[in-house]
């Protein structure tokens, strides 16, 4: 059935996902230009090993957050264990500890001049690095261990859904036809989550690709490093231009992944939810084994790194508390709540547009807007600089032109780029959550209200929007924390005097004195529980429905 | 939804009047962390009556300014090495200051001929070596491509600023073989991947990690300052590289005027503030760095390392160099 | 010997009731007894939330009982003591939703209990089956339930009846001691339900596969099953022959579930003769030995109600039987379903007749009833004459 949309509607969402798609052109208009020498240069030097410090970041990543994250949906989806309610949240809290922090902590703990190795040391009576081996935490496997350990919550969430859809019937099929519990979850329940898992992996991929502060502070460099290294050291964009579309491929390959099987899931999944969910009892190692694996996430994802920015308040708070924090606070406040709002709008304008007009024309505008996610921030912030500058400087112009004084730089210098970029980068976030849950809402509905007399703008109003309401909130939530902690294009975009908690704490994390930044972290990280805790909610009340 | 558009709009609208323009003011874009030059800012604030706006960036302020383009805010930029000084010089985003004043307080060795650049504090590229072994008598920087450092030696990475700098100083003076062949040696000679800022390294050395490293100056005073890490500096000798040869690497922290600075008068007022005794000061007080006006003498703390002979080659031509040495440390691979 | 034997079985929902003082406050099953014979197909039949389901898990192994136990072929797999895993009790199921394998194409589904592939038995070697073995027995089900040529599919490529088969050759491929259906028709068109039901069927009595159907719908468990068990309130309430069922329930509960039918107030009048609203009925079995003058129900199914019009003007009929008026009329085919309304002795009453020979819509009509095997329930809705051992 095809609705027409008012014209205002279908031209919108095109502008919009246009104005989204920008900075990519912007980037990949800048990369088309012949390559330099430069680009041979550090294809003949360094840029293999940065491909492969990549390379393995992405699979290690992915490989420990499935082991971390996997066991525990599952645990969370089917049994009962003691603390069960609060695990389920508890779980997904590593999600608002910036990895940059997390790094530093670690790293604080673990190096040679740390607690845990002088307790080592103390106790064995070594003395210096060569009397024994212990393993060095500014790695690659270090960068692995701290980007798993705060991106987990990622598939996490996204596993644990899919197990929860699951029938059961199928589980009791294939126990019924001999398989034991084990044999039935490696043969049945993980490759009918298969969907859901790789969507997740994808995203803890590419959050691990475009991860810049972490991977610097553990000194790996990869394609991130690269990119800064070219544009910043070189001073040629055009280089880092090349690479940054390489690194485009790449998350575009992991997208249509992804893409390709949520299309999978699509055919599989059939809605047989009303039957009562039976949880499982554990008991014995089998019980503790799950209980000691959930604690041991939420402990090192979230409440040990809490308690030693804790201890760093405590001791130095003197030095370390300014009031400004309340406006560095207010500021994070302002910029995320706003890319989260205008994010959730336009993915809801675009998710309409796709399912009411209903050709494959019709599906472009929410590809373009989503693209964004695929730049790491670095990238994206020049993506977002070219056009807003260039609107900008076309504006002033024309001002002149008209013989009015010149504005300034209205997008380019205020607050306003940073938003667009975080809308930018993030959008893809509220995109997703809104096309599937407007994807569980029966075509049925939409002929029903038409039917009943609803123009489409009213059908969406009175039966679209009540009905997504969840999944708009879900994508809300998470563009909002994703935004309190987004550092590179922060860093470099944001406007005069204007500080936000996460370049506050980055600012002395990349000083190596986090100690000062600690009263800005707790609150970065306090500011981000609330809405974490009220998408768990939400997100386990949908799984109820 | 209306609502939610609503608040939207209203936000959208106060966050665009957040570019102050406000009548006296004065925009900077700074590289040099807010805690250092605070303090002189806010002096200049009350002594001028200039409000001062600042961006504060580690990376990328060349680009932004060039995409700003004719219509960018930006008056004064500050920066904390001569890599993005000259950066920005070369990519033409400055202007000539004509002022006698800065002249005055700034040698000639230390600006630009053509006024495009100053200096406005020097620091050293010291070698830090522990105290468990004697403190060596004449270090060279050639030094730390020798054998005898095998296994001993910690830094930051090659592709700092502070370390393009000395790669290319490096280049200058024995040319771009002889460099390559010196950060080879130097990689080979390292306890550990270069990792960590200055201070890390000098802490690797108390530990035991290391036994010498590479960092500025001013670290040195910075952490006998602080409680935390007093022990880190008590455990060091502070170097002074090269004195029977050429002498010591020196990177400055610097200023230039952006070429479209709107508020050219209070840009130069800034400018010429900085330059100053009083400013200077404060940069030698404070900081720990090397005053560039010579009325100012340096900390007590500093005066206690002693005198040094520092490299007088012209620093445009150490920064002509730099991405020589960038190229060179891909090469070698020395952060790998 | 028995299929499935289950005695006093007593399950509830709720495993953190662990009090026994509390547990018979949850009870979904309670003295529950049944019993099916090798090569029988036991329909069971009864409301959703009757504990069907709850049955079926029990069986499956799904549930510890409180109390009573569950034999397959004589050997105990479930107690209060010990409950077999699913895997070791050679139990098929066929479940409403097919629960197939979504990722796995038909020939996988279909395999899928033959391959042992996981763990130590695959990695040994020690498959259940070699895939010769395998492949030959998954053509032999394709044959069965006549799939041949799709074993490359996937289940979404399939009909849902196509899918049913599936399910039900992966679950007879196993060669499983019983097989438990639950609701298995109740997603299919009813075009096609009527045939497959028959199918499914011949499948089982050909494979002599004993069977336990759980169904709601009447039509489905007639056609289905040898034997019909209805459940109410947590147990069996009476098990046997669908026709016996149908015209002999032992209460109340049962003739109402197994279908329409007229309850009118009744009086013996001696062996063979009760006086009712409609006059005095005959039986074809002698009555009850209550003694006469005692009131009870008598139940009638529709069919056994003759419906003729009454040609003559009101009134000028003999009195012998009252006079009815067809309140509304329904036709079914074979039949006319008629309501009745009927006012007699003060009193009024619905009926409704099932009868082949044409009458007017809003006729005026004489009601008879056909002597046959009377059926008569107590004030408690229990049969009268079964309680009585007859």
């Amino acid at each position: 059935m095809n609705h027409n949309l008012p014209t205002y509607w279908r031209a919108g969402s095109w502008l919009l996902a246009l104005l989204l798609f920008s900075p990519v052109i912007a980037v990949v208009l800048e990369a088309l230009a012949p390559a330099s020498e430069l680009f041979d240069h550090l294809w003949n030097t360094v840029l293999t090993a940065y491909i492969v410090n990549s390379v393995l970041l992405i699979l290690g990543v992915g490989g420990l957050g499935a082991i971390l994250a996997i066991p525990a949906a599952w645990v969370m989806a089917n049994a009962r264990i003691p603390g069960r309610d609060q695990l389920q949240w508890l779980l997904v809290l590593p999600l608002a500890m910036p990895s940059y922090v997390i790094a530093y902590i670690y790293t604080d703990l673990l190096e040679f001049a740390g607690p845990v190795q002088r307790f080592l040391r103390a106790l064995t009576g070594w003395t210096s690095a060569a009397d024994y081996s212990f393993p060095e935490i500014r790695s690659l496997g270090g960068a692995i261990i701290v980007l798993a350990l705060v991106l987990y919550p990622y598939l996490y969430l996204l596993a644990r859904t899919a197990f929860l859809e699951q029938s059961k019937s199928q589980t009791l099929a294939s126990r019924l036809l001999g398989c034991s519990p084990l044999h039935s979850f490696f043969r049945v329940t993980l490759p009918m989550a298969r969907p859901a898992i790789i969507t997740g992996l994808a995203l803890m991929g590419m959050e691990a690709l475009g991860d810049f502060a972490t991977v610097s502070y553990f000194s790996v460099p990869t394609l991130t490093t690269a990119i800064y290294d070219t544009w910043l050291g070189y001073g040629n964009l055009n280089a880092a231009a090349k690479i940054s579309a390489m690194m485009l491929l790449v998350v575009m390959l992991l997208i249509s992944i992804e893409k390709y099987s949520r299309r999978q899931q699509q055919l599989y999944q059939k809605n047989t939810g009303q039957e009562q969910r039976e949880l499982i009892e554990l008991s014995g190692w089998s019980k503790w084994l799950a209980i000691g694996w959930c604690w041991m996430l939420v402990t090192l994802g979230f409440l040990l790194p809490s308690l030693v920015l804790e201890g760093y308040l405590i001791a130095y708070f003197n030095d370390s508390w300014s009031s400004a924090l309340f406006e560095y606070g207010v500021n994070s406040l302002m910029v995320s709540g706003s890319a989260a709002v205008a994010a959730c709008f336009i993915a809801l304008f675009l998710g309409v547009y796709q399912r009411l007009q209903r050709t494959s024309f019709s599906r472009i505008p929410a590809r373009l807007a989503s693209t964004g996610y695929a730049l790491p921030g670095n990238v994206l912030a020049i993506g977002v600089l070219i056009p807003l500058t260039l609107s900008d400087n076309l504006l002033n112009e024309l001002l002149i032109h008209w013989h009015q004084s010149p504005v300034g730089l209205i997008f380019s210098g205020s607050v306003i780029t940073l938003i667009f970029a975080y809308v930018v980068r993030f959008s893809a976030v509220a995109v997703g959550s809104v096309e599937s849950s407007l994807g569980r809402v029966s075509p049925s509905l939409d002929m029903a209200s038409r039917t009943l007399g609803c123009n489409p703008r009213e059908m969406v109003k009175r039966v679209h929007l009540p009905l997504i309401r969840k999944g708009m909130l879900a994508g809300l939530l998470l563009v909002f924390i994703e935004g309190m902690k987004e550092l590179p294009a922060t860093l470099l975009l944001r406007p005069f005097n204007f500080e936000t908690l996460a370049t506050r704490v980055f600012q002395y994390v990349s000083d190596e004195q986090l100690e000062y930044a600690a009263p800005a972290a707790l609150v970065m990280v306090l500011v981000g529980l609330v809405p974490l805790i009220m998408l768990n909610r939400s997100l386990e009340r949908q799984e109820q429905q | 939804m209306k609502k939610l558009i609503s608040i939207a709009s209203a936000i959208a609208i106060s966050c665009s009047s957040f570019s102050a323009r406000a009548d006296e003011e004065v925009n900077v874009y700074s590289y040099r962390q807010p805690f250092l030059i605070e303090p002189m800012l806010k002096d200049f604030e009350e002594e001028a009556g200039v409000k001062v706006n600042v961006v504060f960036a580690k990376k990328g302020l060349e680009e932004r300014i060039e995409r700003e383009g004719k219509f960018s805010p930006a008056d004064v930029v500050l920066t904390s090495d001569m890599i993005s000084l000259f950066d920005l010089v070369d990519r033409q985003l400055v202007q000539p200051v004509n002022s006698k004043t800065i002249n005055d307080n700034i040698p000639a060795h230390l600006r630009d001929p053509n006024n495009q650049w100053y200096s406005l504090t020097m620091r050293v590229r010291n070698i830090y070596s522990s105290r468990r072994s004697d403190k060596p008598v004449d270090i060279n920087y050639e030094d730390l491509a020798s054998s005898k450092f095998k296994g001993k030696i910690c830094t930051r990475s090659g592709k700092h600023p502070y370390n393009i700098g000395l790669v290319a100083s490096m280049i200058a003076h024995n040319g771009e073989a002889e460099t390559r062949q010196w950060l080879e040696g130097v990689k080979a000679n390292l306890a550990r991947r270069p990792q960590g800022n200055d201070r890390a390294q000098v802490k690797a050395i108390k530990e035991g990690v290391c036994d010498v490293s590479l960092g500025n100056s001013y670290y040195f005073g910075k952490m006998m300052q602080n409680d935390a890490q007093k022990a880190w500096a008590d455990a060091v000798y502070i170097n002074f590289p090269n004195q029977k040869t050429a002498g010591s690497h020196v990177n400055i922290s610097g200023m230039v005027m952006a070429k479209y600075a709107p508020n050219k008068d209070n840009a130069l007022k800034l400018m010429e503030y900085l330059a100053s005794e009083e400013a200077q000061s404060i940069y030698a007080r404070d900081n720990l760095e090397y005053p560039v006006n010579p009325k100012v003498p340096v900390s007590d703390t500093v005066a206690a390392w002693g005198e040094f002979k520092a490299d007088p080659l012209p620093i445009a031509d150490i920064a002509a160099n730099r991405a020589k040495a960038q190229r060179l440390l891909d090469e070698v691979k020395f952060d790998l | 010997m028995s299929a499935l034997n289950i005695t006093e079985l007593a399950c509830t929902y709720d495993r953190s009731i662990r009090k026994s003082s509390a547990i018979a406050d949850h009870l979904v099953l309670s003295g529950l007894n049944l019993a099916i014979e090798d090569g029988e197909i036991v329909c069971l039949l009864g409301r959703s939330g009757c504990g069907k389901s709850t049955l079926l898990k029990a069986i499956a192994g799904l549930i510890q009982p409180v109390s009573g136990t569950i034999e397959l072929h004589g050997r105990e797999v479930s107690s209060a003591a010990r409950v077999t895993p699913p895997e070791q009790r050679g139990i098929g199921m066929i479940f409403q939703d097919y629960a197939l394998f979504p990722h796995l194409t038909v020939f996988d589904n279909i395999s899928f209990g033959l391959k042992g592939s996981f763990g130590l038995k695959g990695a040994f070697g020690l498959n259940k089956q070699t895939t010769e073995q395998i492949r030959q027995r998954v053509q032999d089900m394709l044959q069965l339930v006549n799939l041949y040529g799709l074993d490359q599919r996937y289940p979404h490529e399939l009909s849902g009846g196509q899918q049913q088969r599936v399910a039900i050759a992966r679950a007879l491929a196993n060669k499983p001691s019983i097989l438990l259906l639950d609701e298995p028709f109740s997603n299919i068109d009813s075009q096609v339900r009527q045939h497959l039901v028959r199918e499914i069927r011949d499948i089982l009595k050909q494979q002599k596969v004993a069977g336990l159907f759980v169904t709601h719908s009447r039509e489905e468990g007639f056609a289905f099953a040898d034997t019909i068990a209805v459940m109410g309130q947590g147990r069996i309430m009476q098990q046997g022959a669908a026709f016996d069922i149908y015209h002999y329930p032992d209460n109340r509960f049962i003739a109402d579930f197994m279908g329409a039918g007229n309850f009118l107030p009744a009086t013996i009048e001696d062996e063979f003769h009760v006086s009712t609203p409609l006059g005095v009925v005959a039986s074809t079995q002698p009555l009850s030995e209550e003694k006469a003058g005692t009131s009870l129900e008598l139940f009638i199914r529709p069919q056994m109600v003759a419906v003729s019009a009454v040609d003559k003007p009101e009134g000028s009929l003999s009195g012998t039987f009252p006079q009815a008026t067809i309140t509304r009329q329904q036709f079914m085919g074979k039949s006319m379903r008629s309501e009745i309304h009927l006012d007699c002795c003060q009193e009024s009453y619905q009926l409704v007749a099932e009868h082949s020979n044409p009458v007017a819509g809003n006729a005026t009509v004489q009601l008879n009833i056909i002597p046959h095997d009377l059926v008569l329930f107590d004030a408690g809705g229990q049969n009268a004459r079964q309680k009585e051992g007859v």
